[in-house]
């Protein structure tokens, strides 16, 4: 949605382009151990590769063609096979937070290309049919096993350190573990107490710890460290 | 170098890892604005320079193309970027309104003036739609939203946990009761329940 800050991060993932022709001033898009030279500095040469974010990678490779896209390897053939055959111990979180996310999107993007245009463009032709395997292998992976373990962790686990399991969800699963974790404290908490109790609303219970954990005093070397970053080019 | 998106995807990051809100970031607001204005002008100024007329139709140099796209593509995504920003920070607004019904006085310096504001105005709508139709959305009490229906009685015990008491409060009877910081009293829900939810009292648990 267009509001929804899940669905803006999710398009931060970055993809490998390749430029299919020379592109003006996209110099800077080549990669820091980058060793090619072209004519002119400022150019991106046709050919050259590039890691755009997908929010830009949409309109400059698959809305308008000029830039190639490659999936992902965690999308790529033999990452898929290895999730058909079972793959409810994969650490999704890893490869990608938002692992069905950008899955989904490549591929409903992927998908809205026409192809009826003058000439075949084999790329796309590969990349479609591509797209179109990862769409059922999501799909399957998403309401296979994994979906069954998260189900039994997030409803029976409530005094039990959960972090072995939820450290390996992707965000999708993730949401699910904490909607089922509490839903299954609701239920206790009415078996409990019916509706006698009324709670200290969760924002002022969030915000005065939050409050008492700022008092401690934060190191020089940490907040020396935080100056220290590269300049980023895409947010 | 312009970085491409990088402020105002900061200003969701810093959402993300906020319990509640982080104070309302008005340079990074403003920071991103200028870098709007710095891609319309580096748009404009590509677009002058790549223009040909080639039998008689205007027409755009192939080369420059894709950096025009970046551009336009980056104005779009600080758009959504910024009002995404801003629309999460007032639904948290109009859910605080529910929760507590007042912005906690510690919370108040997260917000702008205009959110101040902008709360003032909720809560007004909300009291007039509630009186205008003789229900109750807000009551903790078999509310239509945060209650969980009826309770068994009436009367509850509280103990006072505010530092320094939590003052004197008139009951609905008439009587009053001064509420110093460690005494336990016996009064009815509907005289307590708001300072239960802003944490001056705690329900003593195992109570009736």
């Amino acid at each position: 949605m267009y509001f929804d800050i899940d669905d803006i991060l999710t398009e931060t993932a970055n993809i490998t382009c390749i430029a299919r022709n020379d592109c003006a001033s996209l110099a800077f898009l080549r990669p820091y151990n980058s060793t090619s030279t072209t004519v002119s500095s400022n150019v991106l040469a046709e050919g050259e590769k590039c890691e755009l974010p997908l929010w830009a990678c949409i309109s400059l490779a698959l809305e308008s063609r000029f830039f190639d896209m490659q999936l992902p390897k965690h999308y790529g053939d033999s990452f898929r096979k290895k999730l058909d055959g079972g793959g409810e111990n994969f650490n999704l979180r890893i490869k990608s937070l938002y692992y069905y996310e950008v899955g989904e999107l490549l591929c409903s993007r992927i998908k809205r290309i026409p192809t009826s245009r003058r000439g075949t463009d084999n790329r796309l032709v590969l990349i479609k049919k591509e797209a179109e395997i990862l769409r059922e292998v999501l799909k399957k992976t998403f309401v296979g096993e994994r979906f069954r373990k998260n189900l039994d962790w997030s409803l029976n686990s409530s005094d039990e350190d959960v972090t072995a399991h939820t450290s390996k969800l992707a965000h999708a699963e993730k949401e699910l573990f904490d909607i089922g974790a509490r839903s299954s404290y609701a239920l206790e908490s009415w078996k409990n107490h019916g509706s006698r109790r009324i709670e200290i609303s969760s924002i002022v219970k969030a915000s005065n710890d939050f409050i008492a954990s700022n008092k401690r005093v934060v190191s020089p070397e940490a907040a020396a460290d935080s100056d220290n970053k590269r300049p980023r080019v895409f947010g | 170098m312009d970085a491409y998106a990088a402020t105002s995807l900061e200003l969701l990051r810093s959402l993300n890892r906020s319990d509640w809100l982080p104070p309302y970031d008005e340079n990074a607001v403003e920071t991103v604005f200028k870098e709007q204005r710095t891609h319309v002008a580096e748009f404009k100024a590509l677009y002058e320079a790549g223009r040909r007329e080639v039998d008689g139709v205007e027409e755009i140099e192939e080369g420059i193309k894709p950096i025009m796209s970046l551009h336009i593509s980056t104005l779009h995504r600080n758009k959504r970027c910024l009002l995404a920003y801003q629309n999460h920070r007032t639904s948290k607004l109009r859910d605080l309104r529910f929760e507590t019904s007042v912005i906690p006085p510690h919370l108040k310096k997260q917000l702008s003036k205009q959110e101040i504001e902008y709360f003032k105005e909720y809560d007004s709508l909300l009291e007039s739609y509630q009186r205008s139709v003789g229900v109750s959305l807000t009551s903790f009490v078999g509310g239509l939203t945060g209650g969980d229906g009826c309770p068994s009685t009436n009367m509850i015990e509280v103990r006072v946990t505010k530092k320094g008491g939590a003052g004197e409060i008139v009951t609905d009877d008439g009587g009053t009761v001064d509420l110093k910081e460690g005494t336990t009293h016996f009064l009815k829900r509907g005289d307590v329940e708001r300072m239960i939810r802003m944490g001056e009292v705690e329900q003593v648990r195992g109570g009736v």
